[in-house]
Protein backbone atom coordinates (compact mmCIF):
# COMPACT_ATOMS: atom_id res chain seq x y z
CA UNK A 1 0.00 0.00 0.00
CA UNK A 2 2.85 2.35 0.78
CA UNK A 3 4.20 1.80 -2.72
CA UNK A 4 1.02 2.88 -4.54
CA UNK A 5 1.98 6.58 -4.66
CA UNK A 6 5.45 5.63 -5.89
CA UNK A 7 4.00 3.34 -8.58
CA UNK A 8 1.55 6.03 -9.65
CA UNK A 9 4.48 8.46 -9.80
CA UNK A 10 6.45 6.09 -12.06
CA UNK A 11 3.49 5.40 -14.35
CA UNK A 12 2.66 9.12 -14.65
CA UNK A 13 6.26 9.77 -15.61
CA UNK A 14 6.35 6.91 -18.15
CA UNK A 15 3.12 8.00 -19.81
CA UNK A 16 4.39 11.55 -20.32
CA UNK A 17 7.89 10.53 -21.43
CA UNK A 18 8.95 12.24 -24.70
CA UNK A 19 9.01 10.06 -27.81
CA UNK A 20 10.59 12.48 -30.28
CA UNK A 21 12.92 15.46 -30.24
CA UNK A 22 12.19 17.66 -33.19
CA UNK A 23 14.36 20.60 -32.21
CA UNK A 24 16.31 22.85 -34.55
CA UNK A 25 19.22 25.04 -33.58
CA UNK A 26 21.17 27.78 -35.29
CA UNK A 27 24.45 29.23 -34.07
CA UNK A 28 25.54 32.80 -34.62
CA UNK A 29 29.06 33.87 -33.73
CA UNK A 30 29.81 37.60 -33.76
CA UNK A 31 32.87 37.35 -36.02
CA UNK A 32 34.41 34.52 -38.05
CA UNK A 33 37.88 35.35 -36.71
CA UNK A 34 39.23 37.22 -33.72
CA UNK A 35 42.51 37.83 -31.93
CA UNK A 36 43.35 35.48 -29.06
CA UNK A 37 41.65 36.38 -25.77
CA UNK A 38 39.38 38.93 -27.44
CA UNK A 39 35.83 38.70 -26.00
CA UNK A 40 33.20 37.41 -28.38
CA UNK A 41 29.44 36.72 -28.24
CA UNK A 42 27.67 33.60 -29.39
CA UNK A 43 23.94 33.13 -29.77
CA UNK A 44 22.23 29.80 -30.31
CA UNK A 45 18.60 30.00 -31.36
CA UNK A 46 16.63 26.85 -30.58
CA UNK A 47 13.19 26.14 -31.94
CA UNK A 48 10.87 23.28 -31.04
CA UNK A 49 9.16 22.05 -34.20
CA UNK A 50 7.69 18.94 -32.60
CA UNK A 51 5.38 18.37 -29.66
CA UNK A 52 5.76 20.27 -26.38
CA UNK A 53 8.88 19.30 -24.47
CA UNK A 54 9.09 19.12 -20.71
CA UNK A 55 12.28 19.43 -18.74
CA UNK A 56 14.18 20.38 -21.88
CA UNK A 57 17.84 20.72 -21.04
CA UNK A 58 19.88 22.56 -23.64
CA UNK A 59 23.57 22.38 -23.06
CA UNK A 60 26.53 23.82 -24.90
CA UNK A 61 29.82 22.06 -24.23
CA UNK A 62 32.76 24.42 -23.92
CA UNK A 63 35.80 23.38 -25.91
CA UNK A 64 39.26 23.27 -24.37
CA UNK A 65 40.88 26.68 -24.74
CA UNK A 66 37.62 28.57 -24.39
CA UNK A 67 36.89 30.57 -21.24
CA UNK A 68 33.33 31.59 -20.41
CA UNK A 69 33.03 35.27 -19.52
CA UNK A 70 29.29 35.50 -19.01
CA UNK A 71 25.85 34.41 -20.15
CA UNK A 72 24.31 30.96 -20.21
CA UNK A 73 25.67 27.77 -21.66
CA UNK A 74 22.71 25.69 -20.50
CA UNK A 75 19.02 26.13 -19.92
CA UNK A 76 16.31 23.91 -18.49
CA UNK A 77 12.84 24.87 -19.47
CA UNK A 78 9.45 23.86 -20.85
CA UNK A 79 9.25 24.53 -24.57
CA UNK A 80 5.86 24.44 -26.24
CA UNK A 81 5.34 23.42 -29.86
CA UNK A 82 6.49 26.12 -32.28
CA UNK A 83 8.21 28.15 -29.57
CA UNK A 84 11.90 28.91 -29.30
CA UNK A 85 14.55 30.03 -26.90
CA UNK A 86 18.05 31.43 -27.06
CA UNK A 87 21.35 30.60 -25.41
CA UNK A 88 23.63 33.62 -25.31
CA UNK A 89 27.10 33.63 -23.88
CA UNK A 90 30.30 35.63 -23.99
CA UNK A 91 33.67 33.96 -24.13
CA UNK A 92 37.31 34.35 -24.99
CA UNK A 93 39.52 31.77 -26.65
CA UNK A 94 43.15 30.84 -26.96
CA UNK A 95 44.81 30.79 -30.41
CA UNK A 96 43.50 28.02 -32.63
CA UNK A 97 40.79 26.83 -34.92
CA UNK A 98 37.46 25.94 -33.33
CA UNK A 99 34.50 24.20 -34.87
CA UNK A 100 31.21 23.23 -33.33
CA UNK A 101 28.97 20.57 -34.75
CA UNK A 102 26.01 20.83 -32.43
CA UNK A 103 24.54 21.24 -28.98
CA UNK A 104 23.31 18.62 -26.57
CA UNK A 105 19.56 18.54 -26.03
CA UNK A 106 17.74 16.33 -23.55
CA UNK A 107 14.04 16.25 -22.69
CA UNK A 108 12.16 14.19 -20.15
CA UNK A 109 8.73 13.76 -18.64
CA UNK A 110 7.61 16.53 -16.23
CA UNK A 111 8.79 14.46 -13.25
CA UNK A 112 12.26 13.97 -14.79
CA UNK A 113 12.18 10.15 -14.78
CA UNK A 114 12.44 9.05 -18.42
CA UNK A 115 14.54 11.13 -20.74
CA UNK A 116 15.45 11.29 -24.38
CA UNK A 117 18.52 13.10 -25.62
CA UNK A 118 20.53 13.74 -28.73
CA UNK A 119 22.97 16.15 -30.29
CA UNK A 120 21.29 18.77 -32.45
CA UNK A 121 23.25 20.11 -35.38
CA UNK A 122 24.24 23.76 -35.01
CA UNK A 123 27.51 24.14 -36.87
CA UNK A 124 29.88 27.02 -36.33
CA UNK A 125 33.50 27.86 -36.91
CA UNK A 126 35.87 30.32 -35.37
CA UNK A 127 39.45 31.15 -36.13
CA UNK A 128 41.36 32.66 -33.26
CA UNK A 129 44.41 34.48 -34.52
CA UNK A 130 47.54 35.06 -32.45
CA UNK A 131 47.34 37.81 -29.85
CA UNK A 132 48.67 41.20 -30.82
CA UNK A 133 52.21 42.23 -29.85
CA UNK A 134 53.28 45.85 -29.90
CA UNK A 135 55.94 46.19 -32.61
CA UNK A 136 55.64 49.42 -34.54
CA UNK A 137 58.79 49.30 -36.64
CA UNK A 138 61.59 46.80 -37.17
CA UNK A 139 64.32 49.27 -38.23
CA UNK A 140 65.90 46.32 -40.08
CA UNK A 141 67.70 47.25 -43.27
CA UNK A 142 68.42 44.14 -45.34
CA UNK A 143 71.47 44.21 -47.57
CA UNK A 144 69.53 43.15 -50.65
CA UNK A 145 66.33 44.72 -51.84
CA UNK A 146 63.82 44.11 -54.60
CA UNK A 147 63.33 46.45 -57.55
CA UNK A 148 60.13 48.02 -56.33
CA UNK A 149 59.69 51.16 -54.29
CA UNK A 150 59.33 50.64 -50.57
CA UNK A 151 60.63 51.80 -47.22
CA UNK A 152 64.16 50.31 -47.19
CA UNK A 153 67.17 52.43 -48.25
CA UNK A 154 68.72 50.51 -51.14
CA UNK A 155 72.21 52.14 -51.24
CA UNK A 156 71.51 53.28 -54.77
CA UNK A 157 70.71 56.64 -56.19
CA UNK A 158 67.12 57.13 -57.17
CA UNK A 159 63.87 58.59 -55.99
CA UNK A 160 63.62 58.82 -52.25
CA UNK A 161 63.75 61.26 -49.41
CA UNK A 162 67.26 60.82 -47.95
CA UNK A 163 70.10 62.79 -49.56
CA UNK A 164 72.51 60.51 -51.45
CA UNK A 165 74.86 62.71 -53.48
CA UNK A 166 75.31 65.23 -56.28
CA UNK A 167 76.03 64.67 -59.96
CA UNK A 168 76.23 66.81 -63.06
CA UNK A 169 72.91 67.86 -64.52
CA UNK A 170 71.52 65.64 -67.28
CA UNK A 171 68.84 66.57 -69.70
CA UNK A 172 65.47 65.60 -68.27
CA UNK A 173 66.41 66.15 -64.62
CA UNK A 174 63.79 68.00 -62.62
CA UNK A 175 64.66 71.64 -61.90
CA UNK A 176 63.46 71.11 -58.38
CA UNK A 177 66.45 68.84 -57.81
CA UNK A 178 69.05 71.37 -59.00
CA UNK A 179 71.75 72.16 -56.46
CA UNK A 180 71.94 75.96 -56.77
CA UNK A 181 74.81 76.35 -54.34
CA UNK A 182 77.13 74.17 -56.46
CA UNK A 183 75.90 75.89 -59.59
CA UNK A 184 76.94 79.21 -58.06
CA UNK A 185 80.37 77.86 -57.17
CA UNK A 186 81.01 76.43 -60.67
CA UNK A 187 79.66 78.97 -63.21
CA UNK A 188 78.48 77.46 -66.45
CA UNK A 189 77.66 74.10 -64.92
CA UNK A 190 74.53 72.68 -63.35
CA UNK A 191 74.28 69.95 -60.73
CA UNK A 192 71.41 67.74 -59.62
CA UNK A 193 70.86 66.37 -56.14
CA UNK A 194 70.47 62.62 -55.91
CA UNK A 195 68.41 60.81 -53.31
CA UNK A 196 68.74 57.31 -51.95
CA UNK A 197 66.43 54.87 -53.61
CA UNK A 198 63.97 53.16 -51.26
CA UNK A 199 62.87 49.67 -52.08
CA UNK A 200 61.11 46.70 -50.61
CA UNK A 201 62.87 43.56 -49.43
CA UNK A 202 62.25 39.85 -49.24
CA UNK A 203 61.71 38.47 -45.75
CA UNK A 204 61.46 34.80 -44.85
CA UNK A 205 60.11 34.01 -41.39
CA UNK A 206 60.93 30.61 -39.96
CA UNK A 207 59.23 29.51 -36.76
CA UNK A 208 60.90 26.63 -35.01
CA UNK A 209 58.04 24.60 -33.48
CA UNK A 210 60.02 21.54 -32.51
CA UNK A 211 59.78 20.01 -29.08
CA UNK A 212 63.38 19.81 -28.00
CA UNK A 213 63.14 19.08 -24.29
CA UNK A 214 60.75 17.46 -21.85
CA UNK A 215 59.86 20.82 -20.32
CA UNK A 216 56.61 20.98 -22.27
CA UNK A 217 55.07 23.90 -20.41
CA UNK A 218 58.05 26.19 -20.94
CA UNK A 219 58.32 25.18 -24.59
CA UNK A 220 54.61 25.74 -25.18
CA UNK A 221 54.75 29.18 -23.54
CA UNK A 222 57.80 30.24 -25.53
CA UNK A 223 56.16 28.90 -28.68
CA UNK A 224 53.14 31.12 -28.05
CA UNK A 225 55.41 34.13 -27.53
CA UNK A 226 57.19 33.29 -30.79
CA UNK A 227 53.89 32.98 -32.65
CA UNK A 228 52.82 36.38 -31.39
CA UNK A 229 56.14 37.83 -32.49
CA UNK A 230 55.86 36.25 -35.96
CA UNK A 231 52.34 37.64 -36.32
CA UNK A 232 53.41 41.12 -35.25
CA UNK A 233 56.46 41.12 -37.52
CA UNK A 234 54.46 39.82 -40.48
CA UNK A 235 51.95 42.59 -39.98
CA UNK A 236 54.54 45.34 -39.82
CA UNK A 237 56.65 43.98 -42.68
CA UNK A 238 53.68 43.59 -45.00
CA UNK A 239 52.36 46.98 -43.98
CA UNK A 240 55.68 48.50 -45.08
CA UNK A 241 55.16 46.86 -48.47
CA UNK A 242 57.71 44.05 -48.21
CA UNK A 243 57.40 40.56 -49.57
CA UNK A 244 57.07 37.94 -46.84
CA UNK A 245 57.13 34.16 -46.79
CA UNK A 246 56.78 31.87 -43.79
CA UNK A 247 57.70 28.38 -42.69
CA UNK A 248 56.56 26.74 -39.46
CA UNK A 249 58.69 23.75 -38.66
CA UNK A 250 56.22 21.88 -36.47
CA UNK A 251 53.36 19.46 -36.77
CA UNK A 252 52.25 19.86 -39.50
CA UNK A 253 54.98 21.71 -41.39
CA UNK A 254 53.34 24.88 -42.66
CA UNK A 255 54.68 26.97 -45.51
CA UNK A 256 53.45 30.16 -47.12
CA UNK A 257 55.13 31.23 -50.35
CA UNK A 258 56.30 34.83 -50.77
CA UNK A 259 53.57 37.37 -51.22
CA UNK A 260 52.53 40.93 -50.53
CA UNK A 261 49.61 42.79 -49.10
CA UNK A 262 46.55 42.04 -47.05
CA UNK A 263 45.85 38.72 -48.70
CA UNK A 264 49.26 37.44 -47.67
CA UNK A 265 48.77 38.78 -44.15
CA UNK A 266 45.46 36.98 -43.92
CA UNK A 267 46.99 33.77 -45.23
CA UNK A 268 49.88 33.86 -42.76
CA UNK A 269 47.62 34.71 -39.81
CA UNK A 270 45.29 31.84 -40.64
CA UNK A 271 48.15 29.40 -40.85
CA UNK A 272 49.69 30.70 -37.64
CA UNK A 273 46.45 30.11 -35.79
CA UNK A 274 46.70 26.44 -36.76
CA UNK A 275 50.37 26.01 -35.92
CA UNK A 276 51.27 23.34 -33.38
CA UNK A 277 54.43 22.00 -31.90
CA UNK A 278 55.88 18.76 -33.23
CA UNK A 279 58.56 16.31 -32.26
CA UNK A 280 61.45 14.55 -33.98
CA UNK A 281 61.84 17.10 -36.75
CA UNK A 282 65.39 17.69 -37.91
CA UNK A 283 66.28 21.36 -38.26
CA UNK A 284 68.44 20.39 -41.24
CA UNK A 285 65.14 19.96 -43.13
CA UNK A 286 65.43 23.68 -43.84
CA UNK A 287 68.15 23.00 -46.39
CA UNK A 288 65.74 21.02 -48.53
CA UNK A 289 63.09 23.68 -48.83
CA UNK A 290 62.72 25.16 -52.33
CA UNK A 291 64.40 28.44 -53.05
CA UNK A 292 61.01 29.68 -54.18
CA UNK A 293 60.02 29.75 -50.51
CA UNK A 294 63.08 31.75 -49.50
CA UNK A 295 64.41 33.61 -52.54
CA UNK A 296 68.13 33.88 -52.76
CA UNK A 297 69.79 36.62 -50.64
CA UNK A 298 66.60 37.35 -48.75
CA UNK A 299 66.50 38.33 -45.10
CA UNK A 300 65.62 35.29 -43.03
CA UNK A 301 64.32 35.76 -39.51
CA UNK A 302 64.33 32.57 -37.46
CA UNK A 303 62.40 32.24 -34.19
CA UNK A 304 63.98 29.45 -32.22
CA UNK A 305 65.01 28.63 -28.66
CA UNK A 306 68.09 27.07 -30.23
CA UNK A 307 69.50 23.60 -29.95
CA UNK A 308 73.08 22.43 -30.09
CA UNK A 309 72.69 20.44 -33.29
CA UNK A 310 71.26 23.37 -35.27
CA UNK A 311 74.50 25.29 -35.79
CA UNK A 312 75.53 23.55 -39.05
CA UNK A 313 72.18 24.48 -40.60
CA UNK A 314 72.66 28.13 -39.68
CA UNK A 315 76.17 28.00 -41.18
CA UNK A 316 74.76 26.50 -44.36
CA UNK A 317 72.05 29.16 -44.64
CA UNK A 318 74.65 31.92 -44.30
CA UNK A 319 76.84 30.16 -46.88
CA UNK A 320 73.91 30.08 -49.30
CA UNK A 321 73.84 33.87 -49.17
CA UNK A 322 70.90 34.43 -46.85
CA UNK A 323 71.05 37.20 -44.31
CA UNK A 324 70.03 35.38 -41.13
CA UNK A 325 68.64 36.96 -37.99
CA UNK A 326 67.86 34.68 -35.07
CA UNK A 327 65.30 35.83 -32.53
CA UNK A 328 65.75 33.41 -29.69
CA UNK A 329 63.35 33.43 -26.73
CA UNK A 330 65.54 32.56 -23.76
CA UNK A 331 64.32 29.26 -22.26
CA UNK A 332 66.94 29.31 -19.50
CA UNK A 333 65.77 32.61 -18.00
CA UNK A 334 62.12 31.59 -18.39
CA UNK A 335 62.60 28.23 -16.71
CA UNK A 336 64.88 29.66 -14.01
CA UNK A 337 62.08 31.90 -12.74
CA UNK A 338 59.93 28.87 -12.04
CA UNK A 339 62.58 26.90 -10.17
CA UNK A 340 62.90 26.93 -6.40
CA UNK A 341 65.90 28.82 -5.16
CA UNK A 342 68.61 26.47 -3.95
CA UNK A 343 72.28 25.90 -4.66
CA UNK A 344 71.73 22.98 -7.00
CA UNK A 345 69.22 24.85 -9.18
CA UNK A 346 71.42 27.95 -9.21
CA UNK A 347 74.33 25.86 -10.45
CA UNK A 348 72.19 24.16 -13.11
CA UNK A 349 70.87 27.51 -14.36
CA UNK A 350 74.40 28.89 -14.47
CA UNK A 351 75.61 25.93 -16.53
CA UNK A 352 72.64 26.15 -18.93
CA UNK A 353 73.18 29.89 -19.33
CA UNK A 354 76.88 29.39 -20.06
CA UNK A 355 76.04 26.76 -22.67
CA UNK A 356 73.54 29.09 -24.30
CA UNK A 357 75.96 32.03 -24.36
CA UNK A 358 78.61 29.84 -26.02
CA UNK A 359 76.09 28.76 -28.67
CA UNK A 360 74.98 32.34 -29.35
CA UNK A 361 78.60 33.45 -29.66
CA UNK A 362 79.32 30.66 -32.11
CA UNK A 363 76.35 31.80 -34.16
CA UNK A 364 77.60 35.39 -34.16
CA UNK A 365 80.95 34.11 -35.43
CA UNK A 366 79.14 32.28 -38.22
CA UNK A 367 77.63 35.59 -39.32
CA UNK A 368 74.18 35.09 -37.87
CA UNK A 369 72.71 38.14 -36.14
CA UNK A 370 71.16 37.27 -32.83
CA UNK A 371 68.44 38.78 -30.65
CA UNK A 372 68.55 37.13 -27.24
CA UNK A 373 64.95 37.73 -26.23
CA UNK A 374 63.90 37.69 -22.59
CA UNK A 375 60.19 37.16 -23.10
CA UNK A 376 59.22 39.26 -20.09
CA UNK A 377 60.71 42.25 -21.92
CA UNK A 378 59.26 43.77 -25.11
CA UNK A 379 60.68 42.34 -28.30
CA UNK A 380 60.32 45.71 -30.01
CA UNK A 381 63.12 47.25 -27.90
CA UNK A 382 65.44 44.25 -28.34
CA UNK A 383 64.85 44.16 -32.06
CA UNK A 384 65.26 47.89 -32.47
CA UNK A 385 68.59 47.88 -30.60
CA UNK A 386 69.90 44.95 -32.65
CA UNK A 387 68.81 46.61 -35.90
CA UNK A 388 70.51 49.87 -34.95
CA UNK A 389 73.70 48.01 -34.07
CA UNK A 390 73.63 46.14 -37.39
CA UNK A 391 72.94 49.28 -39.40
CA UNK A 392 75.74 51.11 -37.62
CA UNK A 393 78.18 48.25 -38.29
CA UNK A 394 77.15 48.14 -41.94
CA UNK A 395 77.51 51.88 -42.44
CA UNK A 396 80.90 51.87 -40.75
CA UNK B 1 5.21 29.57 -8.92
CA UNK B 2 8.33 29.36 -6.78
CA UNK B 3 6.24 30.44 -3.79
CA UNK B 4 3.67 27.72 -4.50
CA UNK B 5 6.36 25.06 -4.72
CA UNK B 6 7.92 26.18 -1.44
CA UNK B 7 4.52 26.23 0.22
CA UNK B 8 3.76 22.70 -1.00
CA UNK B 9 7.19 21.51 0.13
CA UNK B 10 6.85 22.88 3.65
CA UNK B 11 3.21 21.73 3.89
CA UNK B 12 4.13 18.18 2.89
CA UNK B 13 6.99 18.14 5.41
CA UNK B 14 4.60 19.22 8.15
CA UNK B 15 1.89 16.77 7.05
CA UNK B 16 4.43 13.93 6.96
CA UNK B 17 5.75 14.65 10.45
CA UNK B 18 2.34 15.34 11.99
CA UNK B 19 0.77 12.21 10.44
CA UNK B 20 3.64 10.02 11.51
CA UNK B 21 3.62 11.50 15.01
CA UNK B 22 -0.18 11.29 15.36
CA UNK B 23 -0.24 7.65 14.24
CA UNK B 24 2.41 6.57 16.70
CA UNK B 25 1.23 8.76 19.60
CA UNK B 26 -2.41 7.68 19.27
CA UNK B 27 -1.21 4.08 19.44
CA UNK B 28 0.71 4.95 22.60
CA UNK B 29 4.25 4.82 21.27
CA UNK B 30 5.78 7.85 22.98
CA UNK B 31 9.29 6.68 22.12
CA UNK B 32 8.71 8.01 18.58
CA UNK B 33 9.17 11.67 19.68
CA UNK B 34 13.03 11.74 19.53
CA UNK B 35 12.95 9.78 16.26
CA UNK B 36 10.52 12.33 14.79
CA UNK B 37 12.71 15.20 15.94
CA UNK B 38 15.66 13.48 14.27
CA UNK B 39 13.62 13.10 11.03
CA UNK B 40 12.73 16.81 11.07
CA UNK B 41 16.40 17.64 11.56
CA UNK B 42 17.37 15.34 8.67
CA UNK B 43 14.74 16.91 6.40
CA UNK B 44 16.18 20.35 7.19
CA UNK B 45 19.66 19.08 6.28
CA UNK B 46 18.32 17.49 3.08
CA UNK B 47 16.64 20.80 2.17
CA UNK B 48 19.83 22.77 2.83
CA UNK B 49 22.05 20.25 0.99
CA UNK B 50 19.72 18.98 -1.72
CA UNK B 51 21.71 16.00 -2.95
CA UNK B 52 20.01 12.87 -4.25
CA UNK B 53 21.46 10.66 -1.54
CA UNK B 54 20.60 12.98 1.35
CA UNK B 55 16.96 13.39 0.28
CA UNK B 56 16.59 9.71 -0.62
CA UNK B 57 18.05 8.55 2.69
CA UNK B 58 15.52 10.61 4.63
CA UNK B 59 12.69 9.31 2.42
CA UNK B 60 13.79 5.71 2.98
CA UNK B 61 13.94 6.40 6.74
CA UNK B 62 10.40 7.75 6.61
CA UNK B 63 9.09 4.74 4.66
CA UNK B 64 10.81 2.34 7.08
CA UNK B 65 9.14 4.18 9.98
CA UNK B 66 5.79 3.87 8.21
CA UNK B 67 6.42 0.16 7.58
CA UNK B 68 7.35 -0.40 11.22
CA UNK B 69 4.19 1.51 12.20
CA UNK B 70 1.98 -0.73 10.02
CA UNK B 71 3.44 -3.91 11.51
CA UNK B 72 3.02 -2.38 15.01
CA UNK B 73 -0.72 -1.89 14.33
CA UNK B 74 -0.46 1.90 14.10
CA UNK B 75 -3.22 3.60 12.04
CA UNK B 76 -2.67 2.59 8.40
CA UNK B 77 -4.18 5.81 7.01
CA UNK B 78 -1.77 7.97 8.99
CA UNK B 79 1.20 5.94 7.76
CA UNK B 80 0.08 6.13 4.12
CA UNK B 81 -0.41 9.90 4.32
CA UNK B 82 2.93 10.34 6.13
CA UNK B 83 4.92 8.32 3.60
CA UNK B 84 3.16 9.97 0.63
CA UNK B 85 3.84 13.45 2.00
CA UNK B 86 7.48 12.46 2.57
CA UNK B 87 7.63 11.31 -1.04
CA UNK B 88 6.29 14.68 -2.24
CA UNK B 89 8.93 16.44 -0.12
CA UNK B 90 11.63 14.24 -1.63
CA UNK B 91 10.50 15.08 -5.16
CA UNK B 92 10.30 18.83 -4.55
CA UNK B 93 13.68 18.94 -2.82
CA UNK B 94 15.28 17.20 -5.80
CA UNK B 95 13.40 19.44 -8.22
CA UNK B 96 14.70 22.56 -6.50
CA UNK B 97 18.21 21.11 -6.76
CA UNK B 98 18.12 21.26 -10.57
CA UNK B 99 20.02 24.19 -11.99
CA UNK B 100 17.47 26.14 -13.93
CA UNK B 101 18.11 29.04 -16.24
CA UNK B 102 18.63 32.44 -14.64
CA UNK B 103 15.66 34.67 -14.14
CA UNK B 104 12.02 33.80 -13.79
CA UNK B 105 11.15 33.39 -17.45
CA UNK B 106 7.84 32.19 -18.80
CA UNK B 107 9.45 28.92 -19.87
CA UNK B 108 10.75 28.29 -16.38
CA UNK B 109 7.38 29.00 -14.81
CA UNK B 110 5.76 26.64 -17.32
CA UNK B 111 8.29 23.94 -16.46
CA UNK B 112 7.52 24.26 -12.78
CA UNK B 113 3.77 24.31 -13.44
CA UNK B 114 3.99 21.10 -15.49
CA UNK B 115 6.01 19.41 -12.78
CA UNK B 116 3.57 20.36 -10.02
CA UNK B 117 0.62 19.32 -12.17
CA UNK B 118 2.10 15.88 -12.87
CA UNK B 119 3.16 15.42 -9.26
CA UNK B 120 -0.32 16.36 -8.08
CA UNK B 121 -1.89 13.90 -10.49
CA UNK B 122 0.44 11.04 -9.55
CA UNK B 123 0.13 11.62 -5.82
CA UNK B 124 -3.68 11.98 -5.94
CA UNK B 125 -4.05 8.70 -7.84
CA UNK B 126 -1.48 6.94 -5.67
CA UNK B 127 -2.95 8.17 -2.42
CA UNK B 128 -6.48 7.29 -3.52
CA UNK B 129 -5.43 3.77 -4.55
CA UNK B 130 -3.52 3.28 -1.30
CA UNK B 131 -6.39 4.49 0.88
CA UNK B 132 -8.97 2.47 -1.06
CA UNK B 133 -6.85 -0.68 -0.88
CA UNK B 134 -6.38 -0.18 2.86
CA UNK B 135 -10.09 -0.83 3.35
CA UNK B 136 -9.75 -4.34 1.88
CA UNK B 137 -8.30 -7.16 3.90
CA UNK B 138 -7.08 -10.05 1.75
CA UNK B 139 -5.41 -13.10 3.19
CA UNK B 140 -3.28 -14.55 0.39
CA UNK B 141 -0.68 -17.28 0.36
CA UNK B 142 2.98 -16.18 0.10
CA UNK B 143 3.36 -17.79 -3.35
CA UNK B 144 0.31 -15.94 -4.67
CA UNK B 145 1.71 -12.65 -3.36
CA UNK B 146 5.05 -13.28 -5.11
CA UNK B 147 3.22 -14.14 -8.34
CA UNK B 148 1.10 -11.00 -8.16
CA UNK B 149 4.17 -8.86 -7.50
CA UNK B 150 5.98 -10.40 -10.48
CA UNK B 151 2.98 -9.84 -12.75
CA UNK B 152 2.63 -6.25 -11.55
CA UNK B 153 6.33 -5.58 -12.02
CA UNK B 154 6.36 -7.17 -15.50
CA UNK B 155 3.27 -5.23 -16.49
CA UNK B 156 4.85 -2.00 -15.31
CA UNK B 157 8.07 -2.65 -17.20
CA UNK B 158 6.17 -3.61 -20.36
CA UNK B 159 3.98 -0.54 -20.04
CA UNK B 160 6.98 1.71 -19.67
CA UNK B 161 8.71 0.14 -22.66
CA UNK B 162 5.59 0.60 -24.73
CA UNK B 163 5.15 4.21 -23.73
CA UNK B 164 8.76 5.28 -24.06
CA UNK B 165 9.35 3.05 -27.14
CA UNK B 166 12.67 2.04 -25.66
CA UNK B 167 14.07 -1.38 -24.88
CA UNK B 168 15.73 -1.97 -21.54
Amino acid sequence: MLTFPILAYLVTGAIQAPTELNVHAMRQIDKPSVRAHEPLNTRINIENQGSALNNLLIEELLKPGITLLGGQIFQKLFLDKGYGTQLTYRFKAARGEYSWSGIRVRASDPLGLFDLGRDISSPGELLVLPAAMDIRSTALIPRHTLPASGPIPARLAGTGTDFWGVREYRAGDSFQRLNWRLAARYPGKLFSNEFERQQIADYGLILDARRLTNSFETEASLFEFSIQAVAALTEILLKEGNRVSMLVLGKPIISVFPGLGKKQLNSIMRKLSRANQGTFLPFSKLEYFPTRLFPSRSQIIIFSSLSDGDLPTYARLVALGYEVLLISPDPVAYEAKKLSKNDLNALAVRAARAERIVMLKRLLKLGVNVVDWQVDQPLATNLHNTALRLNHRRNA
Amino acid sequence: MLKLRTTILYSSLIISTVSMGSGYLLAGYWQIVPVLLLMVFLWIIAKAQPTFWAASSVLVGNIILAGVGITSKVSLEFMIVASTAAFVSWDLILFSRDKLSDGLSEAKIALERQHLKSLGLAISIGLMLALVSSTFDFQLAFGAVVLLVLIAFGGLVFGMQYVTKKKL
